[in-house]
């Protein structure tokens, strides 16, 4: 299969279950939502080392939150239950707390509840005040420019982390280009987050190592410099491979999501140094989800 | 399926309680059935037939033509569908209410949604005293859903109020909130002497300055209060024809009792 003259390999990306929350933050305007926004999602790239995959999701105008001003959606995955409620707290603590004008509320709806300003509200040392509008109960925790408003609760669903493929281009800005141009295509997407830095990663892993201690290691098999030492999996016009890894709240947005940057990054064609489209797996034991690349773009 | 209704033949002599006569509590009952349900009538027992002229068929919303202010207790606990009374009620108009809407397009007397635990009430006339307070002997007074009176309540509004949002679009009277554990009352209207008095939490916003405020409020400056749109939003849900209250967030704020715990508020928007 070739889209645009790029192949397309027979094989599958393989994904794993999570559980996931959706928060929004909202601010005086939409600079400072998003600057507690880019500091909630920071180190939160893979489970691996944060605890956590987070992203930005999208911005809501000023009348399409509940308090009236501009937002930012947060999209947060976790292996577990237990991971995702230690790091939404730690993160909102540390991240949203602190930064001016914000406030929080829940943006997703499930049976699953977890906590959000529940616990946070001690900050307040006895001076924080419960109001409960209909079904929700929201925390004004008094802070120095005023009030941090938080709403008590909010929900977690099942997920599904680590929808992926890879790049193989002739040189590394070729590669680089086409990522960048898959990336701007899939932001457009709701419920997906691109956990790597620009969405990209270039450090491709496996699972395991030599090195007893390490739960993963580089995936020499796509590394350029191995080539010939290595069983490597790229033909000797590849110089650069890089991949996009992908979280969404459902497989069909991760699909979805897959095929929009797929033929983003195939539009750029062989003329510009793109040569295949691949992903990674595991063989199709670890992960529950096989995204098989032709069927997704057929 | 009309609702059914029920018409006053001639206005009591005696003052009658009507907590029996509720949608569940009629639910599978015929019209013959209720016809012949007992009331009280001072020291005589009548029947339901008796006092009221009895049409339609749907349980679930009741609809009774009254302009006698001697009915009591009309739709006291209530547990679900819709009550409307075109016409005045007496005292205890949705007293303990647990669920379900009551409409009274008419006045009301006092206690009116006292004790109320949840679902909504709205009166299209004047309330008497003590509109969602506790009832005598009771500790807390409305513990859930909301109340709106589209005219003028009197003294006592929200006395021990413990959860849930009253909006009085006209104007209150005395003592409003007083000894109010937490909860939210709005009123648009001027209001009487001794607002929030002895009010441990919650929130009472005025569009316009009380009469008095106690001496034990602090005043505690004009502030941004982000949570005033989460505040205006909630009021505009329940009340939804109410107008727009404002656009500004900055307004005056005074906190208290001190007396009690000083965790409560008064809101001032034109101040």
């Amino acid at each position: 299969m070739k889209i645009n003259g790029v192949e397309i390999e027979d094989t599958f990306a393989e994904a794993f279950g999570m559980t996931a929350t959706r928060i929004l933050i909202t601010a005086i305007n939409e600079k400072w939502a998003k600057q507690a926004a880019t500091t909630m999602t920071g180190f939160a790239t893979s489970v691996i080392g944060c605890g956590v995959e987070a992203g930005i999701g999208r911005a809501l105008t000023a009348k399409e939150t509940p308090d009236g001003r501009p937002g930012i959606t947060v999209l947060l995955f976790a292996m577990s239950e237990k991971d995702l409620k230690k790091q939404l707290e730690n993160r909102l603590g540390q991240c949203v707390l602190t930064c001016p004008t914000t406030a929080v509320f829940s943006d997703i709806e499930s049976e699953k509840i977890i906590p959000l300003g529940k616990n946070l509200r001690f900050f307040g040392d006895g001076f924080q005040i419960s109001k409960k509008f209909g079904n929700k109960r929201y925390w004004r925790v008094p802070v120095m420019d005023g009030e941090f408003i938080c709403e008590e609760t909010t929900s977690r669903v099942s997920a599904v982390g680590g929808g992926n493929f890879l790049v193989l281009a002739e040189t590394q800005q070729q590669a680089l280009a086409a990522c960048e141009t898959a990336i701007e295509a899939m932001h457009i997407l709701p419920n997906i987050i691109l956990p790597f830095p620009g969405g990209i990663v270039r450090s491709g892993s496996k699972v395991g190592s030599k090195y007893k201690t390490l739960m993963a290691s580089s995936n020499e098999a796509y590394c350029p410099t191995l080539r010939g030492s290595t069983k490597s999996q790229l033909t000797a016009d590849i110089g650069a491979v890089m991949e996009i890894v992908i979280d969404g709240l459902t497989d069909d947005e991760v699909a979805e999501s897959m095929r929009v940057g797929i033929n983003a990054a195939c539009s750029l064609g062989p003329e510009n140094g793109i040569k295949k489209i691949t992903a990674g797996n595991y063989g199709g034991k670890l992960g529950q989800y096989h995204f098989h690349l032709r069927e997704i773009m057929a | 399926m009309t609702a059914l209704t029920l018409e006053l033949k001639n206005s009591p002599r005696q003052r009658i309680d009507m907590r029996s006569l509720t949608p569940h509590q009629l639910a599978k009952k015929t019209n013959k059935e209720i016809a012949a349900l007992p009331l009280n009538h001072g020291n005589r027992k009548i029947q339901v037939g008796d006092l009221f002229k009895i049409s339609g068929r749907d349980k679930n919303n009741l609809r009774i033509l009254s302009d006698s202010p001697r009915l009591d207790y009309i739709a006291a606990e209530m547990t679900q569908g819709h009550v409307t009374v075109e016409g005045n009620t007496g005292a205890y108009a949705g007293a303990e209410m647990k669920a379900g809407k009551l409409t009274i397009i008419g006045d009301t007397g006092d206690y009116t949604g006292a004790g109320l635990s949840n679902g909504n009430i709205t009166i299209h006339g004047n309330a008497g005293n003590f509109l969602g307070a506790a009832l005598v002997g009771e500790r807390q007074g409305m513990r859930g859903g909301s109340i709106i009176v589209k005219g003028d309540a009197g003294d006592r509004v929200a006395d021990r109020l413990r959860r849930g949002t009253i909006i009085i679009r006209g104007k209150c009277g005395d003592y409003c909130a007083s000894r109010m554990i937490a909860g939210s009352v709005a009123v648009l209207g001027k209001a009487g002497n001794n607002a929030g008095y002895n009010m441990k939490r919650g929130s009472l916003l005025f569009k316009q300055k009380p009469a008095s405020i106690p001496a034990t409020f602090n005043n505690n400056g004009k502030i941004d209060l982000p949570f005033l749109r989460l505040f205006f939003q909630h009021l505009q849900q329940i009340d939804e024809d109410l107008p727009r209250l404002s656009k500004k967030i900055n307004i005056r704020r005074y906190l208290g009792d001190v007396a009690c715990g000083g965790m409560g508020e008064i809101l001032i928007i034109n101040d």
